[in-house]
Parts: C-alpha cells; structure tokens; sequence
C-alpha cells in the first residue's frame, strides 16, 4: 500500500513572467479537495481589498478530492478566487473530464497568480511533460464551440479542456467557463460569479489538459476503496432518483416540483406559477428527444451511472444543446415568460457560446422584461440582446454585468439577487428554506450552497429553515470539496460513511463522517471570515426587501424569517 | 365514504392512485412500494404536508421525488 498523497504536485503559475513552479502539497492542505482547497487558498492568499480582475486574485483550480478514480458521479472541477461579481470569495464547480484527468496527472490544484504583462491571450498545455504556453490568437473573440473545434485541431480528440468565449474576454461579472464533458465536447459549466473573467484577466483563453500515457490515479487501499464504492454503487442503483429519475428527465424533473410549490420563478420573480410549465417540463424534454432520436441520459463525467445530462436534438435530430437543464429552462423559461423548448435550447446554446453564466443573464434579461425594455415572451428580443452580449454593445455590458447591475441600470426595484449574484430559480417566497441559503450563502444566491427541499419541510413555513439551510450548506461543502455530484445525495442522503469510505481508499486514511463535516465548517468559516474582510458584513446576508414585502401570488407568502435568525445561522 | 384522486410523478409507470377521505398522509404512503415511502414529497394544495395531516376530497394532492437539486 502506497501513499498516492506524497506524488501529488501543485502549479503555480506566476502569469507576470511565466515561470511555473511545481510545489509539493504541504501537509495541512493533502486532505482539501475542490472548494475546501480553493476556498482555503484564496482566504489564506488573498488580500480581501483586492482587485477582482487585478495582480492579487488568484485564480485557483481545483479537482475534488475523490476525482480520478473509478466510481460514478466523483470528478467535479472547482475553481475559485475574489469574485467580480459578488466581491466576495467564490467557487464554482461543474461536471466534465476536466478533474478526472488533472487527478490522473497527479495535479492537487493549478494556481495563476499575477497578471501578464502583455494582453497576448494564451492556451495553458498541461501533460505528463509538464506546462507549456502556447498563443490562442486564432481563437480570440471566437465562441466557444468554435474554440473546442480549434483545441481538438490542434491537441488531438481526447484532451480535455476549459475555454472562455467573448463573455471573458470582455471581462464581464457573468464570465463562464465552458469545460468539455466525458466526449470532448464544449458542454459543461463554471457558471456563476464571473469566473471566466478571472481566467481571462491571467490572459489565459483556454487550459488543454492531456493525461496520455498516464497510468491513472492510485488508490492507498484498492481493496477498501472497492468495497466502498460498491456499496456507493449499489445505493445509486437501488435509489429511484439516481436510477430512474434524473436519467431519465434530467435537472428538469425539478419544474414540476417547484411549481406545485408555487416556487417556479416566473416574469421576473413576480410569482411562482407558470400555465407553461408542462410544456418544459421533464417528461415533455424527455419524449422530445427520444421521439427525434437524441440522447435524455447522457454521463457527463466518465463512468457516471446517473446520466442527469442530455443531448437536446433538433425536429431533423441535430444536436442544439448539451444538455438542457433546470436553471437555464426556468431562468429563460418561465422568468421571461418563454414556453418553447426548442427556442430555450438555442437560447441555451447561445449562452453557452459567448460563454456567460445563464442564471445571471435570463435574471437580467427578465428584468429587462420588467423594465419595459422588451416584452415577456419575446424570444427574438431574447436572442436580440444576447447578440448585443456578444457584439460588447454599450447595453450588451450592462446585462453582461448581471441582474443587479442591469436592475439598477434601469430603475427596477424587483432585483432577485444577493451580494450581487442574481437567485437560481427557486422562488424564496415559497420555498423558504432556498431563500435562507440564497441570503446567508458566501456564495450570494446559489441554490447549490444549501439545497433545502429535500429536508421535506413545509417549503411555506419559516420554522426550522435557517437549521435546515445550515446542515445543507455543511453538505453542500462536502460534496463540492469531495467532487461528488450532488445528484448523489438523493441516494447517500446524509449518510456520509460512505463517502468517508472512498476518502479512505483512495487516500490512505482513517477520516469518519464527523471529520468531513469538520472539513467542512472550517471551509465555510474560512469562507465567511474572508467576507467579512471584503466587507461583505452580516447586511449583506439579506433578501432583498421585496421579497419580505410583497406577497407571492402563487404562495400567498413573503419572505418572513427574522434577520436576527439569518445572523445566528451556525454551520452544523 | 368519498374517495380522494392523487396525482403519483413518481415514474412513467404509476400516474394516480386513489383513497379514502380523511386517510393520513402517513398512510397514503404506505400506499407506494417501499423504495419510496421516505423518498418523496406530498404537496397538498401547493404546501408540503406532514406524515400526519389528513387528506380530503377537495384537496389537490401531487406526490413528487425527493430531488437533491437542479
């Protein structure tokens, strides 16, 4: 039995000068994986006062701390700094090839430090021979499916990558990253709090990851590890969710849900119900693709026995979007009042190609809506201003700055967002427990930092909503800084020894369920302290007044949990 | 006695089931198989319910998964 913890290596890559140094992982930071390590790193690094897009913001990459090795739905990528959006500290994470590889090749995490003196773009290479800079002026300005045509040109069809599109390299608050899924193609998301204008401002275009030759990730304890992951398995497989549910109607099986709630954001957040929601809903996505020959369950990461993703195909069997999922179909859907599947695929698929983050836009293109500027419904309004997006128009900045800037651009006083990130679509009128994360979440409104619902709590009700937001944002670390997908824990639910398990195999440990969830709260806490070093103060951990004011029509209900609750949250 | 109607999303397989008036929710679910009787959400008339409220016949009733996110 090895100890795979001593072969792991960290780049940081001062970006001013290119020189990379490979550093060995100190020993405080072996068992960090994903968010706990980004997050660590950026509150332990950087100068809270910093510039988002300056010399003193890292930018920090991170695979999950059980990504590499075989088992199902365990390779998330994380990525993490000072968010332009929020000007807080964040992470984003999503799905891919990306993790798995960087944790075949041995890398703990790839650290870009400073900025370059010259604003050439570059792709960052990384194999088994090291780091190289290369020079992406040909992909420059390009959207990013016709960058990941130029990368697999140039690198051959079995590297993975991450790529920004025109929404980085402008340096917008919504900048994504794209990463490529288990196929190669440009389908993943690091969506949220401008993280690809971060990547952009080191003048890096695009990261090609090549792990050939590798012999893949070592296991402290193949036996342990194995048996583990069975029994991980053998959960997944038995759990309707993770068997049936998410494979076959994906993300959106969730529209139906929240609208019964009355919890479906509709025409900017101004209630909770929409007539259109079975025409986007999973089972119609589901019986559309099937019909036209596309692909309703598709493994995003290698190995995944979920397969949440999809192929959303054209009439003539096309592919339009990879993959259709729950935020971007309500957040365009029901929020700007669009009902038509086909049309919220390419709208999608837009998106996707200037490389933005399509919660924040359909949030400040639904507020658009509200402002007068185009009507509810209007999809070729929709398609208009994401042109304008790409184009770098004077407006196209505006929405390309998000929700809150957008709102207050134009004199809306509904703006669905905290610490400047607009709200993922759960209506936090209806679904309380949502809104507490939203509000006291380090990460502004992300439903991923504290998914409430399965709590099974009465969603209208503010009793005991900040405790359940609490244990779920302490869940929701762990997930994120294991690389477990958190469409897993419909079948682990909280039963953590299991996933302890894995962490063992791979790493040689002894860790129980109590020291992830250590883990854990020291990460949020680290995260939280460095917010409040930003000045991002407890005022900061709020809905925004109208939603505690106005009534949803669809609930009968505001937003009614005492401030003072949302300040002694306590991660548990 | 009256029979109440509720709506099952739980697959493509079950669409509705039926039961009396004035049943628990508890025993409603006693109604699905076992991998799922701590596994879902019952909504009534647009509010998550509790093991022991009870169900009428004007009540809209809609039995989703529990979902861990979207």
């Amino acid at each position: 039995m090895g100890d795979p913890k001593r072969d792991l290596k960290i780049l940081r890559i001062k970006m001013s000068n290119k020189i990379i140094l490979e550093e060995t992982v100190p020993e405080a930071l072996t068992l960090l994986g994903g968010r706990a390590f980004t997050s660590h790193w950026v509150s332990s690094h950087v100068d809270p006062a910093s510039a988002p897009l300056g010399r003193g913001n890292p930018f920090v990459i991170a695979p999950g701390l059980l990504a590499g090795v075989p088992a199902s739905s365990i390779h998330r990528l994380s990525v993490g700094a000072k968010s332009p959006l929020t000007n807080g500290i964040k992470e984003s994470n999503s799905g891919g090839n990306v993790a798995y590889k960087l944790a075949r090749l041995g890398i703990k995490a790839i650290i870009l430090e400073e900025i370059p003196s010259e604003k050439d773009f570059e792709i960052l290479r990384i194999g088994p021979q090291g780091a190289t800079f290369e020079l992406a002026s040909d992909l420059l300005g390009k959207g990013t499916e016709e960058s990941a045509v130029g990368i697999h040109a140039r690198y051959g069809k079995d590297v993975a990558f991450m790529v920004i599109g025109p929404g980085g390299e402008k340096g917008l608050s919504t900048g994504a990253i794209i990463v490529s899924d288990r196929d190669g193609f440009p389908a993943r998301i690091l969506g949220r709090g401008g993280m690809g204008a971060v990547m952009a401002s080191k003048g890096i275009k695009a990261i090609v990851i090549d792990d050939s030759g590798t012999k893949g990730a070592p296991l402290a304890d193949e036996g342990r590890f194995k048996k583990a992951s069975q029994n991980y398995h053998k959960c997944l497989k038995e759990t309707p969710q993770t068997s049936e549910i998410y494979t076959k109607y994906g993300t959106a099986a969730m529209v139906d849900v929240t609208n019964e709630l009355g919890g479906l954001p509709t025409k900017n957040f101004s209630c909770g119900r929409f007539v259109g929601a079975s025409k986007i809903n999973g089972k119609t996505i589901y019986q559309t693709i099937l019909e036209r020959g596309g692909d309703p369950s598709h493994a995003c990461m290698p190995g995944c026995l979920i397969r949440s993703s999809n192929i959303y195909v054209d009439k003539g069997g096309q592919p339009i979007v990879r993959s259709l999922e729950y935020e971007t179909l309500v957040m365009f859907g029901p929020n700007c009042g669009i009902d038509d599947l086909d049309e919220l695929a390419q709208i999608n698929r837009i998106c996707n190609d200037i490389g933005v983050d399509s919660i924040d836009l359909g949030g400040a293109i639904g507020i658009a809506m509200e402002a007068g500027l185009l009507p509810f419904g209007d999809i070729a309004g929709v398609k208009r201003l994401l042109e304008e997006v790409r184009l770098d128009t004077l407006l196209g900045r505006v929405l390309g700055q998000g929700g809150a800037i957008t709102g207050k651009v134009l004199g809306v006083r509904r703006i669905p967002a905290v610490k400047g990130q607009v709200m993922a679509a759960y209506e936090p009128r209806s679904i309380k427990g949502h809104g507490v994360t939203f509000a006291t979440s380090t990460m502004g409104a992300d439903h991923t930092a504290g998914f409430t619902i399965r709590e099974g709590l009465d969603s209208h009700q503010k009793e005991r909503q900040v405790a359940a937001s609490a244990r779920m944002q302490v869940n929701g670390m762990i997930y994120d800084s294991l690389g477990v997908c958190l469409f897993a824990h419909a079948a682990v639910r909280n039963n953590h020894e299991l996933l302890a398990e894995m962490v063992n195999g791979r790493w040689g440990t002894d860790l129980t369920p109590p020291d992830l969830r250590k883990i854990a709260i020291k990460a949020l806490e680290e995260e939280r302290g460095f917010n409040r070093r930003a000045g991002l103060g407890p005022s900061t951990d709020r809905l925004p007044e109208i939603f505690c004011e106005e009534v949803n029509p669809s609930s009968g209900t505001v937003f009614d949990i005492p401030q003072s609750e949302l300040d002694e949250l306590k991660y548990i | 006695m009256a029979l109440v109607r509720v709506e099952v999303k739980l697959s493509d397989k079950a669409e509705s089931i039926e039961a009396e008036e004035g049943v628990s929710v508890e025993s409603l679910l006693q109604k699905l198989g076992p991998q799922w009787r701590n596994n879902v959400i019952v909504i009534v008339n647009g509010r998550v319910a509790k093991a022991e409220d009870s169900i009428h016949a004007s009540d809209r009733i809609v039995i989703f998964p529990l979902l861990a996110g979207g």
